[in-house]
């Protein structure tokens, strides 16, 4: 009976799915939740630098031509 | 029904949910029935074609399951897949190569999340360069996401994708001799014991590298207790920050070419003139516009100037190799920024990537995988004769082994180069000389022309295999 909860309470708290055959480590899975976390909190912060750069650089005067040039850079691969 | 074994792709064995075959010349994939569940959910959802169209993954045709019997293999299901004109392996690649097929990994992984699939790996044997633009090509690994799935491939990504781009970013040491070495990347607690300690105050590096170092040096530690620590749910949006954040990272690290090596700066300053250098030049391109290769191999590529000549004049593919990798790295992003069918690989001529991997044939050797219509080999034999010390009889039958026919340019004794090569070393190369070389090539193939092209003595041999 207590094998019957504990087995049903390891599949129910492992959701990988059954066709994965990949070993992925269980050291880095342990911590995967957290990790994904400080991204989420990395990720946002860095995007609102950039748009507080962003904002910034419109402000105080990029000048057209400039701003021109730098687009060119970008749209070269 | 068993299948003849030797059509069976040597490195298709670990995914249960199917198998590749390689049957005159067409590539197969056969599904399992383990892996028919998942392959079915994947296919009715028409993600494969949408990646495939979006040039992110190999496109998929589905073949009638009665093919099976007239090719011998049993399946679920069956697929046809272009073959790829060759295969490269990520210890061949440079950096910006490793770099743009992780970034592609991770696009193809956020589009795929957006549809409700993940990839069940990450392995950089999966990527393949079409020029040198990264495609996918295991189709099985594409699988349904459920909700606070977490991701299975994320050590594996680490390892064949992160870490060798944050070890030669960083320290300028290759990844290459790595991967050759264990087929597996760059463990995150290698990469933990090599990294100074002031490159880990970059957050993103401490949260992915060292938080995985010591992850997994933890659970060894707990391991006896049993079970452990179960993987928490990873939530789809965590999952989406996670995959960005890397790609943040990735995207951001400094190139580790800075320093020209002696030989990026080879292509500027080289010693023959412009007038040679167009002469040479043109007999390559008639050379080129006369064959036609399929796929030419241009051996000592350096920055591809030769390569990029080559494709002009009608030349299908190119691969090229050499052994510095800053000069290749220039070379791949000459092909990526023109979108080239040129791939640079950087290759040792004196050691090139044996067969190795389980049974030793999991990962083919170089001479075997890549089976050029044509060669040129310009401004090397110097280098494998006077610089590497092998024996010109020996170099000749090497470069004459890896086409049926091509260009090979000798430099004679009297050229500076080979003088600045000798300058502190005896000269024990009685053999090296015009009239053996001439002598020894013809004792494998016939010469169709030979060329001088430089007031130094430089002779461009055209031959053709007997």
């Amino acid at each position: 009976m207590h094998l019957f909860f504990i087995m049903t309470a390891l599949f129910l708290v492992t959701a990988q799915p059954a066709a994965a055959y990949l070993d992925p480590g269980t050291g880095s899975l342990i911590l995967q939740g957290l990790i994904a976390t400080a991204s989420t909190v990395l990720v946002v912060v860095s995007l609102g630098w950039q748009s507080i750069k962003h904002t910034f650089s419109r402000l105080f005067g990029r000048t057209p031509p400039q701003k021109d040039e730098a687009k060119k850079d970008d749209t070269v691969e | 029904m068993s299948q003849p074994a030797a059509c069976v792709d040597p490195a298709s064995f670990r995914d249960p949910a199917g198998s590749v075959y390689r049957i005159n010349n067409r590539i197969y994939r056969a599904v399992s029935a383990m892996g028919a569940a998942s392959f079915e959910a994947v296919w009715q959802s028409n993600v494969l074609h949408a990646m495939a169209e979006q040039k992110r993954l190999v496109a998929s045709e589905k073949i009638d399951i009665a093919e099976c019997a007239s090719l011998n293999i049993s399946a679920e299901h069956l697929l046809l897949h272009p073959t790829l004109p060759y295969i490269t392996y990520p210890y061949e690649w440079s950096f910006s190569a490793l770099r743009s097929a992780a970034l592609a990994h991770l696009d193809l992984q956020l589009e795929l999340l957006k549809r409700g699939f993940v990839l069940s790996d990450a392995s950089a044997f999966n990527m393949q360069l079409d020029g040198a633009h990264p495609l996918h090509i295991d189709v099985l690994s594409v699988m349904p996401y459920a909700d606070g799935d977490a991701w299975g491939g994320y050590r594996q990504f680490l390892q064949h994708f992160l870490n060798p781009l944050v070890l030669e970013s960083y320290t300028g040491v290759s990844f290459s001799s790595f991967f050759r070495a264990s087929l597996d990347g760059v463990s995150s607690q290698d990469l933990f014991r090599l990294l100074p300690w002031y490159r880990w105050i970059r957050p993103g590096l401490l949260l992915h590298v060292a938080m995985t170092a010591w992850g997994e040096q933890f659970y060894h530690m707990q391991k006896k207790g049993g079970a452990g620590a179960a993987p928490a749910k990873l939530p789809k949006s965590r999952y989406q920050h996670l995959l960005q954040h890397l790609r943040q990272i990735i995207d951001g690290l400094p190139s580790p070419h800075h320093r020209n090596s002696a030989w990026s700066r080879y292509s500027n300053t080289t010693s023959y003139s412009e007038e040679e250098a167009r002469v040479k030049k043109q007999v390559v391109g008639r050379f080129v516009k006369e064959q036609q290769p399929q796929l030419l191999l241009d051996v000592g590529c350096n920055k591809g100037d030769f390569s990029l000549h080559a494709l002009e004049s009608g030349a299908a593919r190119v691969v090229g190799v050499d052994a510095d990798r800053a000069a290749i790295d220039v070379a791949f992003q000459r092909s990526q920024a023109a979108k080239l069918a040129f791939t640079p690989l950087v290759l040792d001529l004196t050691n090139p990537s044996p067969s190795q991997g389980w049974s030793s044939t999991e990962r083919t050797g170089f001479t075997q995988r890549i089976k050029a219509d044509a060669i040129i080999v310009l401004a090397l034999i110097h280098h494998l004769c006077i610089g590497k010390n092998v024996p010109l009889a020996k170099a000749v039958e090497f470069l004459v082994s890896l086409a049926p026919c091509g260009i090979i340019e000798f430099i004679p004794k009297s050229d500076p180069q080979i003088i600045e090569l000798l300058r502190y070393r005896q000269d024990i190369f009685p053999d090296y000389s015009l009239e053996n070389f001439r002598n020894l090539l013809l004792g494998h193939a016939h010469i169709i022309k030979e060329t001088t092209i430089s007031e130094t003595g430089r002779v461009l041999f055209e031959f053709a295999k007997k």
